[in-house]
């Protein structure tokens, strides 16, 4: 693992390199790839030969000095302003790495963990051939509801928000309320007191309804705060153009603020249709599921019932990745574009 | 001279500061009022009142003669006659120059899409900007932005344009041909009431300035006389710095 040499400006004293003395390096950086190198000589070098246990201990808690040592050291360089993130980073990796071989290595050894078991288990052929047609199933319900609750609570939200932004405060005050409860009780609270309360006052929702009012509900209360945030991001400026030429309130509204607005909303509205989809996975999992209504958890909790196999659990947890990390990286990209494009 | 303007006896308080203490002032068919005074004394204020972006916490605004603070007075038809061009531009950034000025002639006066666009074009052409039409505010300078918002209001046919330190935002070299718009406007016949510092424009242009201090008006009268020999001590002080 070669160290990166900090980069010199032209015409400055000659580069005493990363370990030589520097006081414009920081001496936690250094000393923290120093550690790491170590760790990564005595993880795969053994050096003296005898009970490689103790070794791998030792090089683990190496790699961990050294992960810590390049944290602060990164941490020191960015405070004091001198030269010595990117050994830090370089000590992060390398002592990271070391530490993980090390432990893994031990853990082989002494039987601990066994490489072939873990594939076994998680990754288990004959189990993965059965998931496909279920778990395909249960993807379409999870989109359907999160990307209904979304919708929903695009409308909800939207509506809570301009009352929220309303000047008569019995109209704002309740809004504010509604935020607040919602967004200040746990999913799995709000899940009973709407799927388990309200039969007991004649209200009965069929799972699916029921899925769909609390995502909207929950949802809706952080949608509110997007539009909230979203409108009230815009310079005070353009409400008072759109005023000064004779627009109504409302017309100033829908033509210039929430035209604006709804360009700055979408990504963080994306985000929570990431949360939405995987919130679904909790609310179907507290109210139960049939076989037609299950979502892709659902299918997983199934699938392992009957065979005593992690592996649904495995390959529903990469399935849900395969949703959201595209999203997310979507949102990042949206966000960037947003922010160099302020046309 | 029919007056367009009156104010009587305006006052305007945020919280317990007292901006406006009590502001006599009347603007006239045609005339263009310069109105000076060191930063703080209210004289942006004022402007927002006439059309009650700021709402008045004493006295009266007549426009046309209409007492515009009585109940059942319906201040959109107000704002309709009364321009307003903002230091900061104010353009809706999501529009182009042209859906600039059209926007509120479609969704105020409910001019056909056709009206709508021949009457932008031609008040686009007025400030010199037919060509730039299809351009985002983003991708126009702060003079040309200026023009646009000048174009903008006045594609509503007002009776009077008020003017908020309109060149206070823009570098100098883009200054001349914002204040070139105008005192072609001036010479149209369009009363404007122009809070500024730009004091070339109000000797030139004005017919009448206002000075205000401390939230009312200590003098008043032709550009020279108030500028080169102001009566007040507080006046010359001020044009002293100024100058």
């Amino acid at each position: 693992m070669s160290a990166p040499a900090p980069r010199t400006a032209p015409g400055q004293a000659a580069d005493p390199g990363p370990f030589g003395v520097d006081e414009h390096v920081s001496a936690l950086a250094r000393a923290g790839l120093i550690v790491a190198v170590a760790a990564v000589a005595l993880a795969l070098v053994r050096p003296l030969g005898g009970d490689a246990s103790v070794w791998n201990r030792v090089a683990t808690g190496a790699g961990i000095g050294a992960v810590l040592l390049g944290i602060a050291g990164r941490y020191v360089a960015g405070a004091r302003g001198i030269r010595g993130a990117s050994i830090g980073q370089a000590a992060i990796a390398a002592g990271a790495l070391a530490a993980l071989y090390a432990y893994f290595d031990g853990a082989v050894r002494d039987g601990t963990f066994d490489p072939g078991r873990f594939w076994q288990q998680y990754f288990d052929p004959d189990v993965l051939r059965t998931l496909p047609g279920d778990f395909a199933r249960g993807m379409v319900n999870t989109l359907k509801l999160a990307f209904l609750a979304e919708v929903l609570a695009i409308g909800v939200g939207l509506l809570v928000a301009t009352f929220v932004l309303s000047q008569k405060f019995y109209v704002r005050y309740p809004a504010v309320g509604y935020v607040d409860l919602v967004r200040g009780l746990p999913l799995v609270v709000l899940t009973f007191l709407i799927h388990f309360g309200l039969p007991n006052i004649g209200v009965t929702f069929s799972p699916f309804i029921s899925a769909v009012v609390i995502l909207t509900v929950n949802a809706s209360a952080y949608v509110a705060e997007i539009f909230r945030a979203g409108i009230q991001a815009l310079p005070r400026g353009q409400m008072e153009a759109a005023r000064s030429l004779g627009m109504p309130h409302a017309i100033a509204m829908t033509s210039v603020i929430v035209p604006q607005a709804a360009r700055a909303v979408i990504p963080p509205l994306l985000s929570e249709f990431i949360a939405l989809i995987k919130d679904t996975a909790i609310v179907i999992a507290l109210i139960g599921f049939t076989t037609a209504s299950r979502d892709l958890f659902g299918a997983a909790r199934t699938a392992a019932a009957s065979t005593f196999s992690p592996t649904p659990y495995m390959a529903a947890g990469i399935v849900y990745l395969m949703m959201t990390v595209p999203l997310s990286r979507l949102v990042g990209v949206l966000e960037r574009r947003l922010r160099t494009k302020t046309a | 001279m029919t007056t367009i303007i009156r104010l009587d006896g305006l006052r305007k308080s945020f919280g317990d500061l007292e901006v406006l203490k009590g502001v006599d002032f009347r603007a006239a068919q045609g005339e263009v009022v310069c109105v000076l005074g060191p930063s703080g004394s209210g004289k942006s204020t004022m402007l927002r009142c006439i059309n009650r972006l700021e709402e008045p916490t004493g006295g009266h605004i007549y426009v046309e003669g209409i007492d515009i603070g009585r109940p059942g007075v319906d201040i959109n038809k107000v704002r309709r006659h009364v321009g307003m061009v903002f230091q900061s531009f104010n353009l809706f950034p999501h529009k182009t120059a042209l859906g600039n000025v059209m926007l509120a002639l479609r969704r105020v006066l409910r001019l056909s899409e056709s009206e709508a666009r021949g009457r932008a074009m031609s008040e686009l052409a007025h400030v010199g900007l037919e060509d730039k039409a299809d351009s985002y505010p983003a991708q126009l300078s702060g003079g040309q932005q200026q023009r646009v918002a000048i174009a903008r209001a006045l594609a509503m046919r007002p009776k009077v344009m008020l003017f908020d330190e309109v060149t206070s935002a823009l570098d100098p070299e883009l200054v001349t041909e914002v204040l070139d718009v105008m005192t072609r406007l001036a010479s149209e016949g369009m009363t404007m009431i122009v809070v500024t510092h730009e004091m070339g424009f109000a000797r030139g242009v004005a017919t009448r300035v206002a000075f205000i201090d401390d939230g009312l008006i200590v003098e008043e009268g032709p550009p020279a006389q108030i500028i080169d020999r102001p009566q007040h001590e507080r006046t010359r002080a001020f044009m002293s710095k100024i100058l």
